[in-house]
């Protein structure tokens, strides 16, 4: 009866061990979306403590425009008092994750006003989140508009 | 004296660990240089089996125009280049460079000036990039690519 126990044992862990890292990165990937929604939401209020939370010390930042900020320029940018982020949603989301690390595309939506002026962008988008210290941040974040 | 020497001990190892990682992390950082470099090459001759190696099938390249293609869309184009060279975008080498190293994960970032034919005018821009290599099975390929024209 064990030796029996044992081969099924044995013959179960083959095909148990993929499907376990298969459902631990579709848990993963659930997550990291969640997590781009939650910055959307950061930004929109400003909240730089959520903000905070989600980027790493030495994010790097491609803005629309080719310009580039580390972690404290871009909370800057987002505490500006001329800046009002009306609404920012995410589209066509897809998360690929590579064990400690992911790599999120999407399309995203932004309007809001800047100095007084009403804008409107949507932009192709580039996220790289790490898995550190038991925690998801992103380490690169980049966005291209969309010229047609 | 025992704690003395425990304590000693527990140090230079300490030392020689962080000096290893310091290492591990240059070695990575100069791996991915040249991976870029090759990325660079191969991209100029049109070396599509070389391309094939340097990117997972899964990469996500994302254009200067906002578009997005796959591996294979991208190899295709690359192979569509060759027959009208004429029409290829034509990267020259690039002007700051940068790479941070996160256990498998390495970010490469800097500016690429490009040139090429459009609408049959030459251009020439500069594109900022940020590249995501992973390392799968002892290689390091790229999982992600995007490039966003420097406007200003």
């Amino acid at each position: 009866m064990s030796i029996l126990l044992a081969v099924v044992l044995l013959l179960g862990m083959p095909g148990t061990a993929p499907a376990q890292a298969s459902a631990r990165a579709d848990a993963e990937q659930t997550k990291i979306l969640a997590l781009e929604n939650a910055w959307n939401q950061a930004e929109e209020h400003k909240d730089v403590k959520a903000l905070d939370a989600l980027l790493d010390a030495t994010l790097v930042y491609v803005d629309y425009d080719g310009s580039v900020m580390n972690k404290k320029q871009f909370m800057d940018s987002v505490k500006a008092p001329a800046l009002h982020p009306e609404q920012i949603v995410n589209e066509s989301m897809t998360a690929q994750v590579y064990g400690d690390s992911a790599v999120v595309a999407g399309v995203y939506h932004e309007k809001g006003v800047r100095n007084g002026k009403p804008y409107l962008r949507r932009g192709r988008f580039t996220d790289t989140w790490v898995f550190h210290n038991s925690t998801w941040v992103c380490v690169a974040s980049q966005s291209t508009l969309i010229a047609h | 004296m025992k704690l003395a020497v425990v304590l000693l001990t527990f140090a230079c190892a300490m030392a020689l660990s962080a000096s290893g990682q310091t290492d591990t992390e240059a070695a990575t950082k100069s791996k991915i240089v040249a991976l870029e470099q090759l990325w660079n090459q191969a991209y100029k001759s049109g070396d599509t089996k070389a391309l094939d190696s340097l990117l997972d099938n899964a990469i996500v390249l994302v254009n200067d125009d906002g578009s997005v293609q796959t591996k294979a869309e991208f190899l295709a184009s690359v192979k569509e280049s060759l027959a009208q060279p004429s029409s290829q975008q034509q990267q020259v080498e690039p002007e700051a460079f940068s790479v941070h190293v996160f256990g498998t994960t390495a970010i490469a970032t800097g500016v690429m000036k490009v040139k090429g034919v459009e609408a049959g005018k030459a251009y020439t821009r500069r594109e900022r990039f940020v590249d995501t290599w992973v390392n799968k099975g002892g290689n390091w390929v790229c999982v992600g690519t995007d490039a966003t024209p420097v406007l200003h």
